[in-house]
């Protein structure tokens, strides 16, 4: 059902497009499109493009691990490590959600465009060239230092790091940069263009975790970026701030680090729950179980991000040793209440089966792996004590809770709003494919990491040596075997989103149904894929369901 | 509930001016962490070294007072420029913006010209790094500044900000105000506490 | 009474001081308690903007009022643009420039002025006081009698310094074959042009774009590499016969004056 009517012709003294310097009118192209719903899916094709190449990367240094002797060694280790380690953590996720963002957010607030279109396009177009830079750094230098963590492992006796080093900076700055302008716009969004009527409290789930997302990022990121113009002076100019010598300094560089990326690496999860949230209400046929309680929650977790600095490896040892845990436990809390929620408002007798519930499912079976790793944990005798730092056992946790589980909730939003996105649902055999291959792969990677942990093995070593590494090589086979299943159901959605892209273009309107779930929410109330300025009209909101309560309206008798 | 009617759309909802500050002074808020990121960074290195500012380094307060005055001025001209704006007197909102736009530069020129007449330089020691990273900051955000007088005064040139419509007016007014007090903060740390 | 974002924002931004306080009490340390107490006053700050962007209130309507269909916010969809792309190439181009040389800084930054002006330009001419009239104007008045002139003046120059840049950059040979493949590739495309019958004009911009950045591109890199060692071939002294007429004496004076000002002609006597 849409609420689509025919447009009321223009007024004749309307603005002339063929004003001074105007006349370069452009057509609408992929290159100068300031459509949101463009802009959102090329936000999500390059997140998936940068991960696919973090993978290929992950399953190579994984493949030396499960043999004795190593190829790649020292520095070329290093970097590849911290290749895979920030195309992973920053090129996929915060995409994938940001696309998922620029499509959704006016749509679901009722709005035509968002705040600043044309920044958006600019958000993406320096994120994706700042990606491309990345990239660059690696393959024609030799950045130095192992990874982003630890960027005073290199020489300062001279002046002038290589250029390779001063691109990797400048690359993430822009990166940086660009996620704030995003988030500025976003905020911005929810803020000022929601339809009247729709207070925040009615705001849907998914745009309210948006909304928390954009305040936490423009709060922590510009933290990175500042860190990163010091460290950029630093190793251009050699000016020795950050020398090993100097603890006060490489704390300074753990705190401008982990000042972001704390927050940051949690922070996939916010987006992730809220689209959870959307997708749980609309499939169970019914309002949200406490949907203010659940907005709450959602926020409460990128509140919480915060207090999760100390988890910090060289930070922890100067807090309380409990207070790491403690610190991550409660992130942890308003998760598994709000998964109680979502378990609290599916009734068996009127769900409906649909692909995107199967990875809710997935996201749940992730993170109770991972609570159930982290209660057994203490037991065992890991590396670095009770923490695990410096344990295999601590990759595992990342594969799982911190990159599985938002990874397969991204993937289960992109195929619940896939016929609003592509304007055709994606094929669901497909689905169930990637489900399987996706859920599999981080189990096994994960899993593989888990016992070579538990067996006493290190992280981030270029090859396993000593009386056990017969062991590790076996449970390292196992996380190749994991990151292969990956990387098959990435290419599996791949092949999917383009399969249903072209289907889409050649299917008659009648076959692309605005709303094929009868929900509630306001992006159902427009065509699949929707017009340029997504809505001609949306009904009045006097709920946080208000395409439902339109839906009542007209099947009620006169 | 009753049935519905099919009213009439409402009319085309015209774009809410204020959208522009409130974006503005969303980026404020990042602006003004980043100084603040600068600033534990100075505050860390100053408290694990013995000797801080190094032997050596005079930073003279002539400089520093010019300097703070062009901000001062600077921040002043946005809020002049809304004033104007909002009697409708185009002209005077006009030279505000103008003025603003102007000092802006002046004090990027200034910043400029004190950073390569010091003997400081980021490659000589960890203080070099801080004070050059501390003006570049201070000089970038400056020059944003500059670009959002400009294109206030182009748009009010053209008519576009009104006193029905001051958004504009209020962006380039708050964020001329952002740039005034991240000088500030550099000129309390690295000038005035040292 | 608060709205929920504003309730959330304090919620964050008191989460955020405790934790400043708490930490700085535990360790010591000032760096994380000021960063952190930084990101405490910007969630404030961001919460204080929900306080103040709406009442955050749903207009009162009574309970039998039938539901009806309202425009969506947010105004007109932007129009389709360049600049947004030109920006990110810019943005782009400096952060190569944080990894070479300060020239290609100023290249930068002279790209980003221009995306500034030319975003700049097409979104006030798409506001809806630019009718056509004014634009014709601006048209008449500003951009034709001072733009042009300038415009094309400034575009000669770019393209005759960066050439410039690589042909001082090449060697002999290498600027004679540049220089004849530069004036080739002209003559061509401009054959090629004239011979295709219809053009579309995107593609001819697209054309000259690609050109004009190639050649700055060009000129960047040769302006980094620098000039080529240039060899002043070693000048004789003079030791012919003056023209008739010309006075010897006279022409003494002044050697011996452009002697004194260190020139290092000599001449003999006939």
């Amino acid at each position: 059902m849409t609420l689509t009517v025919s447009r009321p012709a223009q007024p004749p003294d309307a603005p002339s497009s063929e004003v001074a310097g105007a006349s370069l009118l452009l057509p609408e192209s992929p290159f100068t499109t300031s459509d949101h719903k463009r802009i959102g899916r090329y936000y999500i094709a390059a997140g998936i493009l940068f991960v696919l190449v973090g993978t290929a990367i992950a399953l190579l240094l994984e493949l030396q691990l499960s043999s004795s002797g190593a190829n790649i060694t020292g520095n070329d280790y290093d970097r590849l490590f911290s290749l895979h380690t920030t195309v992973s953590s920053l090129l996929f996720l915060p995409l994938l959600f940001t696309g998922l963002a620029t499509y959704l957010v006016p749509l679901q607030i009722g709005a035509r465009r968002l705040a600043f279109p044309r920044l958006q396009a600019l958000a993406f177009w320096g994120t994706f060239f700042g990606g491309l830079c990345l990239l660059g750094s690696y393959t024609f230098g030799k950045p130095n230092g192992w990874g982003i963590a630890y960027p005073t492992a290199l020489p300062f006796a001279k002046a002038g790091a290589s250029r390779a080093t001063d691109l990797w900076c400048g690359a993430l700055m822009l990166i940086a940069l660009c996620s704030v302008l995003a988030a500025a716009n976003l905020f911005t969004t929810v803020l000022k263009l929601r339809a009247p009527g729709m207070t925040m409290v009615r705001v849907p789930a998914f745009s309210w975790s948006v909304l928390a997302v954009s305040a936490a990022v423009l709060v922590a990121t510009p933290v990175f970026i500042g860190g990163l113009l010091l460290l950029y002076l630093d190793e251009h100019f050699g000016g020795g701030l950050f020398r090993p010598t100097q603890d006060h300094a490489n704390l300074l560089w753990q705190h401008f680090l982990w000042l972001y990326g704390r927050p940051d690496v949690y922070l996939v999860v916010v987006p992730a729950l809220g689209g959870l949230t959307d997708v749980v209400a609309t499939h169970a046929r019914r309002p949200l179980l406490q949907s203010l309680a659940a907005k709450a929650l959602i926020f409460a977790v990128a509140v919480l991000c915060f207090g999760v600095l100390a988890s910090g490896q060289s930070i922890e040892k100067a807090v309380l040793l409990p207070t790491p845990s403690v610190l991550s436990l409660l992130v942890a809390a308003p998760i598994g209440l709000l998964a109680l929620l979502w378990l609290g408002t599916i009734r068996p007798a009127v769900l409906r089966f649909h692909v995107s519930m199967l990875y809710v499912l997935g996201f749940l079976v992730l993170l109770l792996a991972g609570a159930v790793n982290g209660v057994i944990a203490p037991s065992q005798h890991l590396q670095g004590g009770l923490t695990g730092a410096g344990s295999a056992w601590t990759v595992g946790q990342v594969h799982a809770v911190l990159f599985g589980a938002p990874t397969l909730a991204a993937f289960g939003a992109i195929y619940h709003w896939g016929p609003k996105i592509y304007g055709k649902a994606l094929n669901a055999i497909l689905g169930v494919l990637q489900w399987l291959l996706l859920l599999g792969g981080f189990l096994l990677a994960a899993l593989g990491s888990w016992l070579a942990g538990y067996d006493g093995a290190p992280w981030h070593v270029t090859t396993y040596t000593g009386p056990d590494a017969h062991s590790w090589f076996a449970d390292a086979r196992i996380g190749v075997a994991g990151g292969v299943l990956v990387a098959l159901g990435l290419l599996v959605f791949v092949a999917n989103a383009s399969m249903t892209w072209a289907l889409a273009r050649k299917a008659p309107e009648d076959d692309r149904p605005g709303d094929p779930y009868e929900a509630s929410t306001l992006e159902w109330a427009t065509s699949s894929p929707p017009p340029e300025d997504d809505f001609d009209v949306i009904p009045d909101v006097r709920s946080d369901a208000p395409l439902a309560d339109w839906r009542e309206a007209e099947s009620s008798p006169t | 509930m009753a049935a519905t009617q099919l009213a009439l759309p409402s009319g085309e909802r015209k774009a809410d001016p204020s959208v522009a500050v409130y974006g503005i002074l969303a980026l404020s808020v990042a602006v003004l962490v980043v100084m603040g990121t600068l600033v534990g960074a100075y505050l860390a290195i100053r408290a694990g070294t013995k000797v801080f500012p190094p032997n050596g380094v005079v930073l003279q307060d002539y400089y520093s007072n010019i300097l703070g005055g062009t901000a001062l001025i600077a921040g002043f001209g946005g809020w002049w420029a809304l004033y104007a704006v909002r009697r409708d007197e185009r002209r005077q909102a006009v030279v505000a913006l103008a003025m603003t736009a102007f000092m802006d530069a002046a004090l990027i020129n200034l910043m400029t010209y004190v950073i390569r007449s010091s003997a400081l330089s980021p490659r000589t020691d960890a203080y070099g790094v801080l004070y050059y990273a501390f003006n570049i900051a201070v000089i970038a955000i400056t020059a944003t500044g500059m670009v959002v007088a400009l294109v206030a005064m182009f748009r009010v040139l053209g008519g576009q900000v009104t006193s029905g419509e001051p958004g504009v007016g209020w962006a380039a007014a708050w964020y001329g105000t952002v740039v005034t007090l991240s000088f500030l903060i550099m000129y309390f740390f690295i000038y005035d506490l040292q | 009474m608060l709205p929920l974002g504003t309730k959330a924002l304090f919620a964050m931004a008191f989460l955020t001081l405790v934790t400043s306080v708490a930490y700085g009490m535990a360790t010591n340390d000032g760096s994380a308690t000021t960063v952190l107490g930084f990101a405490a006053a910007g969630a404030f700050t961001l919460g204080l903007l929900v306080l103040f962007a709406d009442p955050d209130r749903a207009p009162w309507v009574a309970p039998d009022t039938p539901l009806a269909q309202q425009s969506p916010a947010g105004g007109r969809p932007a129009a389709p643009s360049a600049w947004p792309l030109a920006g990110g190439v810019a943005l782009a181009v400096l952060v190569v420039a944080a990894a070479t040389d300060a020239v290609v800084v100023v290249t930068a930054g002279l790209l980003m002025t221009l995306v500034g002006l030319g975003w700049l330009f097409q979104h006030w001419s798409e506001d809806e006081g630019f009718t056509a009239r004014y634009g014709l104007r601006l048209k008449e008045r500003l951009l034709l009698p001072v733009g042009l002139p300038v415009g094309v003046f400034a575009l000669v120059a770019v393209i005759a310094i960066s050439l410039s840049r690589v042909l001082l950059a090449l060697s002999d040979q290498g600027t004679r074959i540049v220089a004849f493949a530069v004036a080739a590739a002209i003559i061509l495309s401009g054959f090629a042009i004239a011979a295709t019958e219809r053009m579309a004009r995107t593609a001819l911009l697209l054309l000259c774009s690609f050109a004009l950045l190639a050649v700055v591109g060009a000129g960047v890199a040769g302006l980094v590499h620098g000039e080529r060692h240039f060899v002043t071939p070693h000048t004789k002294p003079f030791h012919g016969h003056f023209p008739p007429g010309l006075n010897p004496t006279a022409v003494n004076a002044v050697t011996a004056a452009s002697g004194a000002s260190g020139a290092s002609t000599t001449t003999s006597s006939p």
